[in-house]
């Protein structure tokens, strides 16, 4: 059964994501992450904080590395992400070999904080930086286009679907769908992956270098469907998209958690959401009910008769 | 096959309940006709009271397009004042001025994206080249004798129209901006043909009441969960698998 948009928000995020949620945890990745870390979860490390007008002028640009990214703390759909993959005479160098001078960066800085990547545009904005993370090759072992995430749409605990969006050259580097990325729906069970799209059509060989995107195996399978499900049940948020990276030295990263995560998963998977959540409702023995509260399915996660898995 | 369940209980008596009493009240007392007799007879001109009545139906509409066929837009607020725009200069006048506007400060921007200034400047960079194009269109038609008045207000329109659609280029993707742009235009003009159907018209005119259909109408698509158009064609893939609808 399909899942469309009335439904998600009428069923499923109104009454699963409370709004400290989703205001505390999808929209403040700084406070996300802190959080995360918090219970033990892995995510990139912070390099640098800037709130306000003040400390970004106070800001010693300095003390970053050579590579790092810079983000905004509310942006949507990766937006205003900047980064940085080398230091090049008076500022950096971008993934693609895009100059990056110090000029350039402030600015971008500034309009973080200004608010211009936040979701209304209207109030004021967060800029972090953190580490780089990156993929040197991909799945195939082929020089990759860009980081791999894997996308995890977690319901009341227990995962209810599941992709990996591959970037390409026409993606610009970029695991976003609507960008040119690759998604392919991966099974719960197995970490295979079982059908592929890219804008918008059935493939089943990556367009960039043609190998098999169908039946390849993720890496880590069971610990990153582990990381996403105590991520989402850290969120509060009761139906969250978690978006897990498996980057080179540095292993799995939780990247960030979305309360209103895209409805592409669906045709990534060829799988209907919506009969996926009543599954796990029925599973949950709430098929009429509502579900509970997201407080009562944390305070469950304590409780010996959990009904996880 | 049993529907996924709906889990917010919705106060079905509570709310038919009220949608009764509101549908009563404006049987009986017809308020809106009272008031706008009133307007008329104060010599309040009767294309005003129209457009303004015009507004709540245009807006159920929008919600209607929105919810139902799946146009996603610049909100409701965008679409709607554009709409207004429209029907002020007639809309064929209006969809040129605001193509002539699009396409001259769509390079523009380009441009200055590839010099570092702070994104509020360029903003307000491409107001004043709206402004510019503005100038040249309502000296055109005053040139072919059409009313020298009126224009002020769709300027204001557009130009905050502009903004919006100027500012989504930046935070969107551009393909998305994009699309929510031509969404938005074509909800105004369907919205714009609606409301200036001589039917329409004159039922607002003769029944001014029934403008409380709209905001019961909005209510009811509050609690649509099925599939849009739209999605239908989005998830075609899925349903060629045999995946239905809610």
């Amino acid at each position: 059964v399909i899942l469309g948009l009335n439904r998600r928000e009428l069923a499923y995020i109104a009454p699963c994501n409370p709004r400290e949620a989703i205001l505390g945890v999808a929209q403040d990745k700084v406070n996300a992450k802190r959080l995360l870390a918090a219970h033990g979860l892995p995510v990139p490390d912070d390099l640098a904080v800037l709130r306000s007008h003040a400390e970004a002028r106070r800001f010693d640009w300095g003390s970053l590395p050579n590579a790092f990214a810079l983000k905004p703390g509310d942006g949507a759909l990766g937006c205003g992400i900047v980064v940085a993959a080398a230091r090049a005479p008076g500022g950096w160098l971008g993934v693609a070999g895009a100059r990056l001078p110090l000029d350039r960066l402030r600015l971008h800085v500034i309009d973080i904080l200004d608010g211009v990547y936040s979701r209304e545009g209207f109030h004021r904005g967060v800029a972090y930086f953190e580490e780089r993370l990156r993929n040197e090759r991909d799945l195939w072992g082929e020089p990759a286009s860009g980081l791999a995430d894997i996308r995890v749409i977690v319901y009341r605990g227990s995962p209810a679907l599941a992709m990996t969006r591959i970037p390409t050259k026409g993606s610009g580097g970029k695991a976003n769908l609507h960008q040119g990325a690759v998604g392919a729906g991966i099974d719960l069970g197995t970490g295979k992956t079982t059908h592929a799209v890219h804008r918008g059509r059935s493939v089943d060989r990556h367009p960039d270098h043609g190998r098999r995107l169908l039946g390849l195996v993720v890496p880590d399978w069971p610990e990153i469907l582990e990381i996403a499900v105590s991520a989402a049940r850290v969120s509060g948020l009761g139906y969250a998209g978690v978006d897990v990276v498996r980057a080179d030295e540095r292993g799995i990263r939780i990247l960030e958690i979305n309360a209103r995560p895209g409805l592409d998963i669906q045709i990534a998977n060829l799988r209907g959401l919506a009969g996926v959540l009543r599954d796990l409702d029925r599973a949950h023995g709430a098929a009429a009910g509502p579900p509970p509260p997201v407080a009562a399915v944390r305070s469950a996660s304590a409780t010996p008769r959990a009904p996880e898995g | 096959m049993p529907a996924a369940p709906l889990p917010k209980p919705f106060p079905v008596r509570l709310v038919s309940a009220l949608v009764g009493a509101w549908a009563g009240l404006f049987l009986w007392l017809r308020p809106v006709a009272r008031l706008t007799a009133e307007l008329h007879a104060a010599g309040v001109h009767d294309e005003s009271v129209a457009l303004f009545l015009g507004v709540p139906i245009g807006v159920a509409a929008l919600v209607f397009l929105r919810v139902v066929a799946g146009l996603e837009t610049f909100g409701l607020f965008y679409p709607l004042i554009l709409v207004l725009a429209f029907i002020q200069v007639e809309v064929v006048f209006g969809l040129l001025v605001f193509g002539a506007v699009l396409a001259v400060t769509t390079p523009v921007r380009l441009l200055l994206g590839k010099v570092p200034l702070l994104s509020i400047t360029r903003t307000g960079l491409i107001v004043c080249l709206t402004v510019g194009v503005f100038l040249v269109a309502w000296t055109v038609r005053a040139r072919h004798g059409h009313g020298l008045g009126g224009l002020g207000f769709p300027l204001f329109i557009m130009a905050g129209s502009v903004e919006r659609f100027v500012t989504a280029q930046m935070d969107l993707s551009p393909n998305e901006a994009f699309k929510l742009s031509i969404n938005t235009t074509i909800s105004a003009v369907i919205v714009y043909f609606l409301l200036t159907a001589e039917p329409v018209r004159a039922l607002l005119r003769s029944h001014p009441d029934v403008i409380a259909a709209a905001p019961v109408a909005i209510l009811l698509m509050g609690r649509y969960t099925g599939l849009r158009l739209w999605e239908l064609f989005r998830f075609r893939a899925l349903r060629a698998r045999g995946e239905v609808g809610p």
